[in-house]
């Protein structure tokens, strides 16, 4: 267990580092960030002047380590369009972000697992068909028409819910639906067909042979067994969420991450992109590393 | 038919249907079966694959796989108590407690994310009501029973740093655990490799001869049969052709398919170039000729056999269900 724990968390270490270069390298082939920043006629002196001021004369690798050094600070770096350390920013932004994801991905577990459960066990039923359907209408529907949809039935319509902006707990209820109705058809599917795996196999037949009530057959025996491609997926989703859902955020008006990124990219804000990029690959590292952990508390094959 | 004797019966099958709705019509994989089996002995069931002998034992556990494979007809008599009119609540008491069973594949019939401790400890705490240190006990004995070594420290094992033959042991041990009044296992021995396989057979020897559970061994094969068994029932189709002593069934069969599986075993020290098989295929269990069900395969077939159901002949020790069967001589 403690050696398993050692090489992944030195995996996702790796992992980060690689993400660095890559963004480092690909927002700096981008383009010259001291002509995309001043536009117009500029005297080149006024240029290396910014140049200078910025560090963007320096070797790209000295640039880089820089980069880095400050990055694991905490110091992203200013953002040229505000004037504003990156970090700020990204923290003025992320509890927007974490409301919404944690949102939306209490009712993809709510909904989702048993709503899964439940169509495994009756399986050919009604029930399974009405949860499959379900779950291919969420797939196929786009979040920013589902968004639109609802805005125009709770909020135009019937009034109930705002239709845009951070006001509450009511204000979360549209864009969390909107962002969970994919994960939640993802999940229902994926946990129907883990769950018919694991009913069929030899164990679940014993632990009936051995009088269990179906509860514990369910609960205890089969649920734990077909979890691991479940919390995979759910981690994955978490990732998702947690680097922002821009179409979400733009069709709420959601101050979170998303629409972060994307005014900065339109604005050629480098600094800002890198560290939103950044942040959104360290929150799926650290996220896989929690699901291997849980992989290893729920199935001893792992552990030993 | 059959008349259960004085002696201790702890499991009494009669005429027991089966059936499932499919498609293309219903299907009889159990089709008046009847049987009992005493305190102390194993009886042995033996068939080839889709003859109705898994079924059987499922539909005693009643544990058959989905709503559209019921029980129709017939009698299981557990302790005085009919196990097809139980609710099912009350089957859930029964299974573990007064009928316990031992599965086909020892590899995976234990559920990989628990301790072998845990999943022994799950019949005794609902059954027995056992916990604590008692039901720690009660597990480590268990364990030894079935000859576990070092039991105290296998407990917290999980089933994948178990050998298959530790495994089927553990599942033994799980079965007997509440000490039931009968023992259901299904092909306990096919998965596991001949060294193992024989141990396996030891081990239900020694359950055997403690006299306490009787067991319904399912089987195809007769070797295990043979070292084990008084008595066997042949099935084909969902029906018992032939129940007897097993030195009869081997030696002076009546029914020509027991006929045809006895002589297409192998038998030590002889040499042939090539073991007989049956000719043709087991008959589409949904559309059974009227007659005798192995009519198509049968040496003796005649037409009375095509268009009647044949009786049941012979003794209650010994009996088969055949117009034209073996000569007693043969």
């Amino acid at each position: 267990m403690g050696q398993f724990l050692i090489v992944r968390a030195a995996q996702s270490v790796v992992t980060i580092l690689l993400v660095t270069v890559i963004i480092f390298a690909v927002t700096r082939i981008s383009g010259d960030p001291a002509e995309l920043l001043i536009p117009g006629e500029v005297p080149t002196e006024r240029l290396d002047e910014y140049r200078a001021q910025w560090g963007l004369d320096d070797p790209i690798v000295v640039q880089y380590f820089r980069f880095l050094g400050n990055a694991a600070t905490g110091d992203l770096g200013e953002s040229f369009r505000f004037d504003q350390p990156v970090s700020e920013l990204l923290l003025n932004r992320l509890p927007a972000t974490l409301k919404l994801a944690a949102a939306a991905m209490a009712i993809t577990i709510v909904v989702a697992i048993p709503l899964g459960v439940v169509a495994a066990i009756y399986r050919g039923t009604p029930i399974d068909t009405i949860a499959q359907t379900l779950a291919l209408v969420g797939q196929g529907v786009p979040a920013f028409w589902l968004g639109l949809i609802l805005v125009l039935i709770f909020s135009v319509n019937l009034g109930w819910f705002p239709a845009a902006g951070d006001s509450g707990l009511t204000s979360l209820i549209l864009p969390a639906i909107s962002l969970s109705a994919f994960a939640v058809a993802v999940v229902t599917r994926l946990t129907r067909s883990s769950m018919l795996d694991v009913l069929d196999s030899e164990y679940i037949k014993l632990a009936r042979a051995k009088g269990l009530s179906e509860a514990a057959v369910i609960f205890k025996h089969a649920l734990r067994n077909a979890s691991i491609p479940i919390i995979t997926v759910l981690g994955l989703q978490l990732g998702l969420l947690l680097s922002g859902s821009v179409v979400v955020e733009t069709i709420f008006n959601w101050p979170g991450i998303g629409r972060l990124a994307v005014d900065a990219i339109f604005a050629a804000d480098y600094t800002v992109v890198q560290g939103v990029v950044l942040f959104g690959a360290i929150a799926f590292v650290l996220i896989n590393l929690g699901v291997d952990l849980l992989y290893a508390v729920l199935d001893p094959r792992i552990r030993y | 038919m059959m008349s259960g004797s004085d002696s201790d019966v702890v499991l009494d099958v009669r005429d027991l249907h089966t059936e499932i709705r499919t498609a293309s019509g219903i299907v009889r994989p159990v089709s008046g079966v009847s049987f009992t089996l005493e305190r102390g002995e194993v009886l042995g069931i033996v068939g080839e694959s889709g003859s109705g002998k898994s079924m059987t034992a499922l539909s005693i556990m009643r544990l058959l796989p989905g709503r559209h494979v019921k029980i129709t007809g017939g009698q299981i008599v557990v302790g005085g108590r009919d196990l097809v009119a139980l609710s099912d609540r009350e089957m859930r008491e029964v299974r573990g407690s007064k009928v316990a069973m031992v599965l086909q594949e020892p590899l995976t019939s234990l559920d990989p994310v628990y301790s072998i401790g845990d999943q022994l400890a799950e019949p005794l705490r609902i059954h027995r009501k056992l916990r604590g240190e008692g039901l720690k006990q009660r597990i480590i004995d268990g364990l030894r029973a079935v000859h576990i070594p070092d039991p105290q420290a296998r407990v917290g094992n999980y089933p994948h740093q178990m050998s298959g033959g530790m495994r089927q042991r553990v599942v033994t041990a799980m079965a007997l655990s509440c000490q039931p009044d009968v023992l259901i296992a299904d092909e306990p021995t096919t998965a596991l490799d001949v060294t193992i396989q024989a141990q396996v057979v030891r081990l239900f020897e020694e359950v055997r001869d403690q006299g306490t559970v009787g067991t319904l061994l399912i089987t195809h094969d007769f070797g295990i049969v043979a070292q084990l068994c008084r008595r066997v029932a042949v099935m084909y189709a969902g029906r018992i052709v032939e129940m007897g002593p097993v030195e009869e069934i081997f030696d002076a069969p009546r029914h020509p398919y027991t006929r045809a599986l006895v002589k297409s075993l192998p038998v030590m020290g002889e040499k042939i170039d090539r073991l007989p098989s049956i000719s043709g295929h087991p008959p589409d269990l949904a559309a059974l000729p009227p007659g005798c069900p192995f009519a198509d395969r049968c040496p003796n077939v005649t037409d009375q056999c095509r268009e009647e159901a044949p009786p049941v002949e012979g003794t209650d020790a010994h009996w088969y269900r055949c117009w034209n069967p073996e000569t007693t001589g043969d």
